[in-house]
């Protein structure tokens, strides 16, 4: 028929989905998990052997709450009435496998074993693995390790794998571990085409850990402990193509830090608890770091820079954005850092670290620096200052950006609230100052308090 | 930014009803059907490239949100934010059948983020909803009779008891 009224087509009752070709309509049910595609057989006929033909399945157990044994029935039920038995994507989450005593269910440890097995296929690109049983280490995993074709594994949960016999995974571009126990053995040796590595451990961490890969691109390192047991550890880095690093360092002691330049780096994001030990490596974190782009300084990063005030800092002479956290406002420290970014044109601060800190740093005050920072009279465009509290350094560091900042074209100001009464009092306030620049133009808001 | 120049190569489509677009090379490129004509001409493409599948409507659309994704990515500040934004109001500006025509022309054109996006935006309606409410939504008639709905409910019994839904 031709199209000739639309309109007159939207009405309801028209069926606007169906019409789909199976192979769109099979690639929506891909999106959703499994058990919200298997019940799309009951839509109409059309409908009903859609399901059979999906290779992406996505199972977990937390999302009912359904016994293990009704959880390992609907997977067999699922997997046995595929139409082509390769599985391309499989996300599986097992949080609830253990009964009352802590022991491992062996119905579902079975069951999860001939998952593993149907899934670890010629086909398989996608896996996605959580467990929470107590450290421990399955052998049917191991084919997970050898899976020619996967091109991205996430592993979460209290898998130790330390255990594992054997990594060989020529594919694997995507690797996270979300785990609580750290990985001693050189696991991503195995993975010649790794670029992006994510890792997060909760739980212990071992002493050493050592990145050895010439492809990774994207290397983030979450560690979060309880700050009172920190474990003393090295990290040595061998990347030479790193483009991207996060590192969130706060609950273990890192003695040593070995480190070769990272070249291609185009962004760094640190997060490094200010321990004496880490202060002694940090600069040289930071000259590895000098050709990035983008860097972004966590509250305690900032700490420590403020703790110890002749740190030697490189020139960050491609630094284009400059995101800085602070518990206390420190405008000696921001001064040092433009310093060194001559090309800096974005410039984010934030005051919102926490109060543990803010009362052990002392206050620091205004001192006009000998002379202006380069990038500000030439580079800088944009200047965003969350959390700003009107104290005196604020408002003198304020007063000193806009009348230096030749070329500065948006001055954000995100009040904290209780420190204006309204967004005109911070504008009227700015109004004042004298400004280097004709094309700046000035938004103010004052945050709610859901946003501080 | 840097690296689009102004004198970037421009490429001409043109729709079922004989509209023309110019394209930048580097749009086009995320166009994989359209790419795959370019590279398989000898020569430069220089007449309009047809696209006897889709229609003005829906190639506009696409020009649009392809356009914008461009602008986001090369922009250093707060891309990601603005293109959630722009992505939530590009799928609640489309009517159901127009949502349906979109999915059929990114298909064709094989622009792959932009089908990944609008069959994701068909699944989240789909999600935590009854059979009915998913029915009602697109008006797809049930042709089971009672007796088979119920034959197969029983059938596929672990999919159908005890889940809970909006």
């Amino acid at each position: 028929m031709a199209e000739t009224s639309t309109a007159s087509k939207r009405s309801m009752g028209t069926d606007i989905i169906s019409s789909l070709p199976n192979s769109l309509l099979c690639h929506i049910l891909s999106f959703l998990p499994t058990l919200y595609a298997v019940r799309t057989s009951i839509l109409s006929r059309q409908w009903r052997h859609l399901w059979k033909d999906l290779q992406v399945f996505d199972f977990d157990d937390t999302e009912h709450n359904w016994s293990n044994e009704r959880f390992a029935s609907f997977i067999d039920a699922v997997l046995s009435q595929l139409r082509f038995p390769h599985i391309r994507n499989l996300s599986l989450s097992c949080q609830r496998g253990l009964d009352d005593d802590k022991v491992i269910d062996d119905a579902i440890d079975n069951a999860i074993g001939r998952w593993i097995r149907a899934a670890a296929g010629p086909c398989l690109q996608e896996m996605i693995l959580y467990f929470n049983y107590e450290e421990f280490y399955p052998d049917y995993v191991d084919g997970i390790f050898t899976c020619a074709s996967l091109v991205s594994l996430t592993l979460g949960g209290d898998l130790d794998l330390n255990d594992i016999p054997w990594v060989y995974l020529p594919l694997l571009k995507d690797l996270t571990l979300l785990l609580g126990v750290s990985v001693e053995h050189d696991f991503i040796s195995g993975c010649p085409a790794l670029e992006n590595l994510y890792i997060d451990y909760y739980g212990s961490l071992y002493p050493k850990i050592h990145f050895l890969s010439p492809s990774l691109k994207r290397l983030s390192l979450f560690e979060v402990r309880e700050f009172d047991d920190p474990i003393i550890s090295e990290i040595q880095m061998d990347t030479p193509n790193l483009e991207y690093l996060r590192i969130f360092l706060t609950g273990s002691c890192v003695t040593t830090l070995v480190i070769s330049d990272f070249p291609k780096i185009r962004e760094a994001c640190l997060e490094i608890a200010p321990l004496d030990e880490h202060v002694a490596w940090l600069p040289k974190l930071l000259q590895a770091l000098s050709k990035t782009k983008i860097l972004d300084f966590g509250w305690w990063t900032t700490e420590c820079l403020v703790e110890a005030p002749n740190l030697h800092l490189p020139e960050f002479s491609c630094v284009h954005e400059l995101s800085l956290c602070y518990s206390n406002f420190n405008s000696g420290v921001l001064i040092k850092l433009l310093c060194c970014c001559p090309k800096l044109q974005l410039l984010e601060i934030d005051i919102n670290g926490v109060q543990y800190f803010r009362d052990q740093t002392p206050q620091s005050s205004w001192t006009q620096p000998a002379s202006v920072p380069s990038c500000v009279m030439s580079h800088l465009n944009i200047f965003e200052f969350t959390s700003y509290s009107d104290s005196s350094e604020e408002r003198e560091f304020l007063a000193y950006i806009l009348q230096n900042a030749l070329v500065l074209k948006r001055l954000i100001i995100y009040a904290k609230i209780g420190s204006f009464e309204k967004e005109e009092h911070i504008l009227s306030e700015i109004s004042v100052l004298p400004r280097g620049s004709s094309i700046c133009q000035v938004e103010a808001r004052i945050l709610t308090s859901m946003e501080v | 930014m840097s690296g689009i120049s102004d004198t970037e190569r421009m490429i001409t489509l043109k729709t079922v009803e004989g509209t023309l677009f110019d394209v930048k090379s580097s749009i086009a490129k995320d166009i994989k059907t359209v790419q795959a004509f370019i590279d398989d001409s000898d020569d430069d493409v220089t007449s309009p490239i047809p696209l006897p599948n889709v229609f003005t409507r829906e190639l506009s659309r696409i020009l649009d949100y392809l356009n914008n994704h461009h602008r986001f990515r090369s922009d250093i500040e707060k891309a990601d934010e603005e293109m959630a934004r722009y992505d939530a109001e590009f799928a609640k500006s489309m009517s159901h059948e127009e949502l349906k025509a979109l999915i059929l022309a990114a298909n064709y054109l094989n622009v792959k983020d932009l089908l990944e996006f609008l069959n994701q935006t068909v699944a989240d309606v789909i999600q935590n909803k009854s059979v009915e409410f998913v029915r009602n939504f697109f008006g797809i008639e049930n042709d089971y009779t009672p007796e088979e709905e119920e034959k197969l409910r029983n059938e596929n019994e672990w999919a159908f008891n005890g889940v809970e839904q909006d």
